[in-house]
């Protein structure tokens, strides 16, 4: 990959990585962390790493990045920080957006992952695996099972509301 | 006459022979849809009928589901087979397989574990993919159907079908409602230009004239703000004075952009422009954070002016009124922190956009800023000022010789500190 394919890659895919992991942290600075990491590791693999593969190289490398952060941090911490998150949400919903946001952070880790993957960036079956390291049936069915899991939670918010 | 479960194999014959209209072919469809449990398949081809005969086996039609071990026996070979090759089964014998599994769990059970000691090396992972991957996908056949038609997974028939059926099943048209709400709709998150113009890399490449211009003077300007940043401010009790420590700044700047581009560079020193400062404005601003967060500078030379409060610093953010050009300052403040800065501005909207695209990015006055704090953060002491240039055109800003605004700060004890600002003209040589 050439400079120039390199800083067009920043051009085309930063905001694409940056909701992702954003979507994935809830926190944008730790998200600006992720992404200046991951094209830190592309540039300095830039010659080894063809432009066409680049924006998987890159979501391969946060989305690496950010499991190797939730292993460091502590697992307790991370359960407080979620039990607070979803309390603080639990009482009022502005929109649909905001349960489906809700929901999607109920979601078991990798079920969230592939299913921001698929809609967001609208990555096949094949490609959400090679990020996230799972065979292609795999990704399906965490991809049905979150589905399912969403739709159980939206539909038994409407019917509180 | 309505289709049932009584009489639905009568319809399944005519309708692969294709002797049904259109409206029972629909609603022989929407039958084979409705009831998963009987196993419909209507895409199945018919035997060849020799021209001798005039009757023909049709008892492979009457799906009651019967066990048929030599139909799992082929699925699950090469459900075993794709899971060594670490492939996958395709979606209709995945499907058909979890039938079975669940019409003849025992049976199912037995044929699995015999053929697995056909395979002379043991079949590690396929109880694994067996319990979670393949076959524990939502039972429910609506749930199922749904989520394939919105994931683009049905055939062209299947899709055609399930919209159909969509459309004259009231529960299943609620389903598909639902589940088309679990599609996350598009986000608008986006970085700040400047963010990902410092992502992007330099090259050696030729740069124009205008761009070397450009790049002195913003070298200039932050070259400026080592001087000022040099003042001790705790020791100040008056207004300040320009301290400059050229001997040192300058070998650093040459330092710092020491490349054959920069080298052709030669720039005027910031005291020479200092003397020419004219327009000076000051503002006194409380040492107290409650009281300085989102002050509104009230200075003639600011148009807009604010000072947010950076927990243990605060940042000035202020766009002048006489030419397009931005200040950041940052005062006892972390490197991490000095980030923090200049995205809080980019997300009030109080910097003027970066001009430079493409490969010229990586040139930006924020970048040299950058280096200039991080440089200055290795020194001795832990202030740093900087200030951010940003103009609409970094070509504009040098043929119209525009003016800069520096900036010096001022301890007034018990009253806070007063911010002088005050215009100069930049000139670089070439």
């Amino acid at each position: 990959m050439t400079i120039s394919e390199y800083n067009a890659c920043v051009d085309e895919y930063a905001d694409n990585l940056y909701r992702f992991m954003l979507k994935q942290t809830g926190d944008s600075p730790s998200a600006k962390d992720l992404v200046q990491e991951s094209y830190l590791k592309l540039w300095q693999k830039h010659e080894n790493v063809d432009y066409k593969k680049a924006k998987s190289y890159l979501f391969t490398t946060g989305y690496n990045k950010m499991i190797d952060n939730y292993r460091k941090n502590s697992r307790q911490e991370l359960i407080q920080e979620s039990h607070v998150k979803s309390h603080m949400h639990s009482e009022q919903y502005s929109d649909l957006s905001e349960i489906l946001e809700e929901a999607l952070n109920k979601l078991p880790e990798i079920q969230k992952t592939v299913i921001i993957l698929r809609d967001y960036e609208g990555y096949s079956y094949d490609e959400i695996g090679e990020i996230t390291n799972l065979k292609a049936s795999q990704v399906k069915v965490y991809i049905y099972r979150g589905r399912l899991k969403l739709k159980e939670y939206l539909v038994s918010v409407e019917h509180v509301l | 006459m309505k289709i049932d479960k009584n009489n639905y194999e009568a319809y399944i014959l005519d309708y692969l022979e294709g002797t049904l209209s259109q409206s029972e072919r629909g609603a022989m469809e929407l039958f084979a849809f409705s009831h998963p449990e009987l196993g419909i398949d209507l895409e199945v081809e018919l035997p060849q009928v020799s021209s001798s005969e005039n009757t023909m086996d049709v008892s492979y039609l009457k799906k009651t589901l019967v066990w048929n071990e030599e139909e799992v026996s082929h699925l699950m070979i090469a459900f075993l087979e794709a899971n060594i090759d670490g492939a996958e089964l395709n979606f209709s014998s995945q499907h058909r397989l979890s039938q079975w599994e669940k019409a003849f769990s025992a049976n199912y059970g037995v044929l699995l574990a015999s053929l697995k000691k056909t395979y002379i090396q043991p079949l590690s992972g396929v109880d694994e993919s067996l319990r979670t991957g393949l076959f524990v996908l939502p039972e429910d056949h609506a749930d199922f159907k749904t989520i394939a038609y919105l994931e683009g997974d049905l055939s062209a028939r299947e899709h055609a079908v399930y919209e159909r059926a969509s459309l004259s099943d009231s529960k299943l048209n609620l389903t598909l409602l639902n589940y088309g709400k679990t599609i996350l709709p598009p986000s608008s998150e986006e970085l700040p230009t400047l963010f990902k113009n410092e992502l992007k890399q330099k090259g050696a490449k030729v740069i124009p004239i205008w761009l070397y211009r450009s790049i002195a003077a913003a070298a200039v300007v932050v070259f400026g703000f080592f001087f000022l940043n040099n003042l001790d401010l705790t020791e100040v009790h008056q207004t300040a004075e320009f301290n400059p420590r050229t001997q040192t700044s300058k070998e650093q700047l040459a330092e710092e952009f020491n490349d054959d581009e920069t080298d052709r560079v030669i720039f005027r020193t910031i005291e020479a422009e200092s003397d020419k400062a004219n327009d000076m404005a000051e503002t006194v601003i409380s040492n107290n954070p409650s009281d300085f967060q989102n002050t509104v500078v009230d200075n003639p030379l600011v148009s807009q002016g604010i000072i947010t409060n950076m927990n243990k610093s605060y940042a000035l953010v202020a766009t002048t009124n006489t030419i397009p050009v931005s200040i950041v300052g940052d005062y006892l403040i972390e490197a991490d922190q000095f980030e923090l800065a200049i995205h809080k501005a980019l997300d009030a909207d109080l910097l003027i956009d970066e001009p430079f695209t493409g490969d010229y990015a990586y040139l930006t006055p924020l970048a040299l800023v950058r280096r200039a704090v991080l440089n200055k953060m290795g020194q001795e002491d832990e202030q740093s000022l900087a200030i951010s240039l940003v103009n609409t055109s970094a070509k504009e800003l040098f043929d119209e010789k525009e003016d800069f605004i520096v900036y010096e700060k001022a301890n007034e004890g018990e009253n806070g500190f007063k911010l002088k600002l005050g215009k100069f003209s930049l000139e670089t040589i070439r």
